[in-house]
């Protein structure tokens, strides 16, 4: 825990110390501001009337006071409305950035692990919150050590007995409170289940992509039944855990007051009227010292459980950003962006934590310039062929090789900058169209964007409406309400355009034309074949007319290579991919797939 | 503005009503609750301190005092005691209750709506997606009034000690609430500004927070220098949010400083402080009971009338959401309304669609110029067309999801507005293309309604029909395993094409007379969409077909091809027909 603290403390000061101390002394202005008005301040007013001092000295006290605490007001006035809101973005910004460059560099295995995303939802959303709190728990519990131990001191002064009072409260609070928050827990565990069902209703009933579903079948009905189910068995938990959270929650709000409002005022009044050892001023500063200093206790308590908890938190976010890639870089610079050949050998795969192999004892070999198509049935392994290329994964047995080096000997980011990939799942930016197709900051790139946008076929309707200006346009709504919203065809051509853009290297594109129609197809599969003849271009496609035209086809079959070779090669072997080719392209009337 | 008043208090009434119709009792509860509490505090805070220093000073018996604190101590822990019990039994079901019934007549309001508000990005975010809050608001408008009661109660009792004791800490308590209302509406006024400017940058940082999380960025995000140009974005716009937060930053810190360092700290506890401690020593005209009275009593007040202030924006911003629930309430259906209640032919009848145009406004463009189509009955028909050419939209308006903008639809020769709409969806069935599967169980999403365990072996024979395979099988509980984790935490996920094999057993799962089909087989390899489109002819009959694909072999049981070309239908098109490889 104690880890964890330093290195919450060390983040925050690293992120800006001056902040820091100023935090402190805010903060301990301010206890001790309250602290002195509340108790000591009428307290002392009432004694000096009472012993008959002089007036000027009650005046000169009375003003002496109100300047200090009219000075805090100012001081707290800047802090608050200038200087920490002004600081707060820069740390806020530096924190991100930790997590982003963090989550970029992880292996993507851990995207698809739903521990990975609760400790980078954690992570994320409380890094910004949490490295403060600890600081800020921190100076609280030093301000409170001193400010409470003044106070303390004062009691026991005036009256021992009352000293122990205010400790009261924190034992019945930390077993009272303990009991409480442990049946509320139990509620809480009890009640997520039919939470999240009912929470998935609600959400599912108002979003728009289920609206049509929903208009035209009987499943609204299905819909509110499980939304009755759920609410029923929410309310038969709150009515089953309801009474002993009832008493606990009485005890723990009851209580503390009792001892710290009305005992107190028992017992003072009894020292005042009975044993007559109270002057009225110090039965004020009693009262009210016993109030604060019982109150402040319980917070320091808190304050205390709170540092508990954000430590925990703390260690969430180090483990984050301490985690490890798996996939070591190399340090052999790419020497050469023109790349000669590209070799699997018997390379098999399997994801993380399954036994199933994904790939199984997979060669091949792609010489320099070759368009070579990937084609098989859905989970063949066709993606994941490519996502070992890429080094998204490295291969469990076997090799592959770039330019006959091994390619876990390349410097990793030099190596993947080799790609321009478009994925099946592509993603369109809230950037320009140029940041869109470069996908870097790199800038005077005009005329290679225009002709990668015109091989992908996109050119002509953005140039009609927009001119030269279409580049600067940004895309989608996302955070500007004139951002250019296109279609889903009209964005696959966006992406297809980055495919074009760098000059030798290695394009993949996977199921690159599944959102466009067959005219668009045709057109951007010729310009893919004529617009990139240096370049090795490995694609993914369904739709076997596009894989015809590729100087080679492997059709993969549950993780192997079942064969390969030109459209004319395996129309004649009649195997997999002729029977393919059959189903796909003719009526099944005539032709043999139709007797099957 | 006086208007405006009686609209917004009218507006939070108007909510408290719609409470109290569904859970009558918290209310009732809540405020009575709410009365004893002011009482007891007002009563605990200030009159119990006064009269024991002043029992102090004038040395009553002990006795007295003692029992006094012992009445004041029973009635606060019997007052605890309700607030427990109504607040960890009584609130949470009536609030569960609340929502139960609140959110299910909203989801029925929400059915009925036209597909054409969900279409409207304004009105939806505005309207129907908010709607998700209604009941959580409505408990916040019980609660905003619950506080209203609350501080007026403490304001009463204040007003009466301390004009029974001295007048001039009211008038201080109000310059001071005065001043600090004026100062207030400023600070809110700049803040609102500040605000304003500060969405922008704030909406691209979350946006770029967002790409960094979400997985299906993850992939480019290491396979390009992606990540530069949103840590560029992310520069930017924290030094947007600088600039403005530093232009600000003067005018706030002074009205802050003049609302608490002026008025309440040098007003409020410097000068009436001088004044009461100049009563109670020079002219001696208060007690110590009634000095600490004051002293507490003046605060109080000043609290209190400030929280009041603090209330009305509460009211008035409770009053705009319950202005979008009104019009969610109040919004009609067109479609519904025009629906008449004629009952369906028995089987496939002949559609006609005259002379039918549609756009989704006066403003916009046609989408669909004048089709004229006619299906006979039982008849496959194929629709093929280019991207943006209205295929999907002819759909929506055979399936009554928009009112055609001229012309009419008919079937079996009748308007379909003059069916029943209930009706009209078991006559016609359809897949869109993006259809959704829900997080319910298989055999649940198949029928898209109950399902009963009888029907297990009928669904397992749809299931097989479509190809789906037996994934499935194999856990526990077969059919009735939910699909993704987001309902049912045991559920399975199921790949792209399997899932769109789910969605095509709706289709025969009912004897639907017409069936529709947009494109059916858009993420399934070649040799699933073969058995696919097997399944879909074979399963077909005597249904009238309408499939809508880009791939030929899809539709190659059609008695007719027809061909959509910029929102119009021809016959004939050679050039579509090359692109097709229509032979």
């Amino acid at each position: 825990m104690f880890r964890n603290i330093g290195y919450a403390l060390k983040n925050s000061w690293a992120a800006d110390p001056t902040r820091a101390i100023l935090d402190f002394c805010v903060k301990f202005f301010f206890r001790a501001y309250v602290v002195f008005y509340n108790v000591f301040f009428l307290g002392y007013v009432l004694n000096m009337i009472e012993n008959n001092a002089d007036t000027t000295y009650i005046w000169f006290l009375v003003g002496i006071s109100i300047f200090a605490m009219v000075s805090y007001d100012g001081l707290a006035a800047w802090y608050y409305n200038t200087y920490k809101p002004y600081a707060d973005q820069n740390v806020k910004k530096k924190y991100k950035k930790m997590i982003y460059k963090k989550a970029a560099a992880v292996d993507l295995e851990y995207y698809e692990n739903p521990e990975f995303y609760d400790i980078y939802t954690k992570a994320s959303s409380e890094i910004t919150v949490r490295f403060d709190q600890v600081l800020s728990d921190v100076s609280e519990l030093i301000v409170g050590i001193l400010v409470n131990g003044y106070l303390f001191i004062t009691i026991f002064e005036l009256d021992r007995f009352a000293a122990v009072i205010c400790f009261f409260p924190i034992f019945i609070k930390n077993v009272v409170g303990r009991n409480l928050n442990a049946e509320k827990f139990r509620l809480y565990t009890e009640n997520v289940d039919a939470n999240r069902r009912k929470d998935y209703i609600q959400r599912t009933v108002y979003l728009k992509e289920y609206s049509k579903e929903i208009h035209t079948s009987n499943i609204f009905q299905l819909m509110s039944d499980k939304f009755r189910c759920a609410s029923d068995e929410l309310i038969a938990n709150i009515s089953r855990y309801g009474v002993r959270i009832a008493v606990w929650d009485f005890l723990n709000s009851a209580s503390v007051n009792v001892f710290t409002y009305f005992i107190a005022i028992m017992y003072a009044s009894y020292r005042a009227l009975v044993t007559q050892t109270l002057s009225v001023g110090e039965y004020i500063i009693l009262i009210n010292a016993i109030a604060r200093l019982s109150g402040m206790l319980v917070e320091f308590v808190d304050r205390g459980i709170s540092l508990h908890e954000s430590a925990k938190h703390v260690g969430n976010i180090q483990s984050f950003l301490n985690m490890a890639s798996s996939l070591d870089t190399g340090v052999r610079a790419v020497a050469d962006k023109e790349v000669s050949g590209i070799a699997f050998e018997n390379v098999s795969f399997s994801y993380p934590g399954q036994t199933r192999l994904s790939l199984r004892n997979v060669s091949m070999h792609v010489n320099a310039g070759e368009k070579i198509a990937i084609i098989g049935l859905n989970g063949a392994g066709k993606t994941t062929l490519i996502k070992l290329l890429l080094r998204l994964y490295d291969v469990s047995e076997g090799k592959i090789s770039v330019n006959g080096i091994n390619i876990k000997e390349y410097q990793l980011d030099e190596y993947r900058n080799l790609f321009s990939t478009v994925f099946q799942d592509f993603k369109i930016y809230a950037a320009t169209v140029a940041e869109n197709v470069v996908l870097d900051t790199e800038t005077g790139m005009e005329d290679s964007i225009d002709s990668a946008l015109q091989n992908s076929g996109i050119y002509p309707y953005l140039y009609e409406r927009y001119g030269n200006a279409a580049r600067e346009r940004i895309l989608t709504k996302e955070f500007d309400d004139n951002g250019l919203v296109l279609s889903g065809g009209q964005f696959q051509k966006i992406a297809i355009a980055r495919a074009f853009m760098k000059s030798g290297g290695i394009a993949i594109l996977d199921e690159p034309s599944s959102a466009l129609d067959p005219l668009a197809e045709q057109e951007m599969f010729h310009n893919l074949l004529s617009a990139c003849e240096d370049k090795i271009v490995i694609f993914i496609s369904h739709r076997l007319t596009a894989a015809a035209l590729a100087d080679r086809i492997y059709v993969m079959q549950d993780g192997a290579v079942a064969e390969y070779g030109t459209h004319e090669q395996l129309m004649e072997n009649k195997g997999t991919y002729y029977h393919m080719y059959i189903r796909q392209n003719k009526k099944f009337e005539n032709g043999e797939a139709a007797n099957e | 503005m006086n208007k405006k008043k009686t609209g917004f208090i009218a507006n939070n009434l108007f909510m408290l009503k719609e409470v109290m119709d569904i859970i009558p009792l918290y209310a009732v509860f809540l405020l009575s609750l709410t009365v004893a509490r002011a009482l007891i505090n007002a009563y605990l805070n200030v009159y119990l301190i006064k009269y024991v220093v002043d029992a102090i000073q004038s040395r009553e018996a002990y006795e007295t005092v003692f029992f006094h604190v012992v009445i004041a101590m029973t009635l606060f822990i019997l007052q605890k005691a309700c607030e427990s019990i109504f607040n960890n039994i009584g609130a949470p079901r009536m609030k569960q209750r609340l929502n139960y019934k609140m959110q299910l007549s909203l989801f029925e309001k929400g059915k009925e709506l036209d597909i054409e508000n969900y279409d409207k990005t304004d009105f939806y975010n505005d309207f129907v997606l908010s709607m998700s809050s209604a009941d959580t608001k409505a408990i916040e408008v019980i609660d905003t009034i619950n506080d209203l009661l609350y501080n007026i109660i403490s304001i009463f009792a204040m007003v009466t000690l301390i004009a029974s004791i001295d007048i001039t800490g009211l008038v201080f308590a109000l310059v001071n609430v005065v001043a600090a209302y004026f100062l207030n509406i400023r600070t809110a006024r700049v803040n609102y500004k500040k605000n304003l400017e500060l969405i922008p940058p704030g909406r691209m940082e979350t946006y770029v927070g967002r790409i960094f999380y979400l997985p299906e960025y993850a992939k480019e995000i290491r396979m390009s220098n992606i990540k530069k140009v949103l840590l560029r974005d992310l520069d930017d716009s924290i030094e947007e949010t600088r600039s403005i937060i530093k232009k600000y930053a003067r005018e706030l810190t002074i009205l802050n400083f003049s609302n608490y360092g002026f008025f309440r700290t040098f007003l409020m506890r410097g000068v009436y402080l001088i004044i009461i401690v100049y009563k109670l020593v020079i002219s001696k005209t208060i007690t110590f009971g009634s000095f600490m009275a004051l002293f507490k009593g003046s605060w109080e007040f000043k609290n209190s009338i400030e929280a009041i202030i603090n209330i009305v924006p509460r009211l008035v911003d409770n009053s705009l959401y319950i202005d979008k629930y009104k019009a969610f309430r109040m919004k009609k259906s067109t479609i519904r309304e025009n629906s008449g209640d004629d009952p369906l032919p028995g089987q496939a009848a002949e559609i006609v669609f005259r002379n039918v145009s549609f756009r989704y406004s006066d403003e916009s463009p046609y989408i669909l110029k004048n089709v004229n189509l006619c299906i006979r009955p039982g008849e496959k028909i194929a629709i093929y067309g280019l991207n943006g050419a209205g295929k999907s939209t002819l759909i929506k308006l055979l399936l009554r999801l928009y009112p055609v903008s001229a012309g009419e639809i008919l079937l079996g020769g009748k308007n379909i507005n003059c069916y029943s709409l209930n009706e009209y969806y078991h006559y016609i069935g359809v897949i869109f293309q993006d259809f959704r599967l829900f997080a319910f169980s298989i055999a649940e999403n198949v029928l898209l309604d109950s399902y009963d365990p009888s029907e297990e072996e009928r669904i397992k024979e749809l299931l097989a029909y479509v190809g789906f395979g037996d994934k499935y099988e194999r856990t526990q509980r077969g059919v009735t395993s939910a699909v993704s984790r987001e309902f049912d935490r045991e559920g399975i996920n199921f790949s792209g094409g399997e899932q769109q094999k789910i969605a095509l057993a709706r289709t025969i799962a009912r004897d639907y007379s017409v069936v529709v089909y947009d494109e059916p087989a858009s993420a399934l390899d070649p040799i699933s969409e073969y058995e696919i489109n097997k399944a879909i002819w074979l399963s077909s009959k005597d249904k009238t077909v309408i499939c809508i694909s880009h791939r030929i072999n899809t539709n190659v049981k059609a008695d007719r091809t027809i061909y959509m070309r910029e929102g119009q239908v021809v016959e004939n098109d050679e050039e579509l027909e090359a692109i097709y490889q229509i032979s």
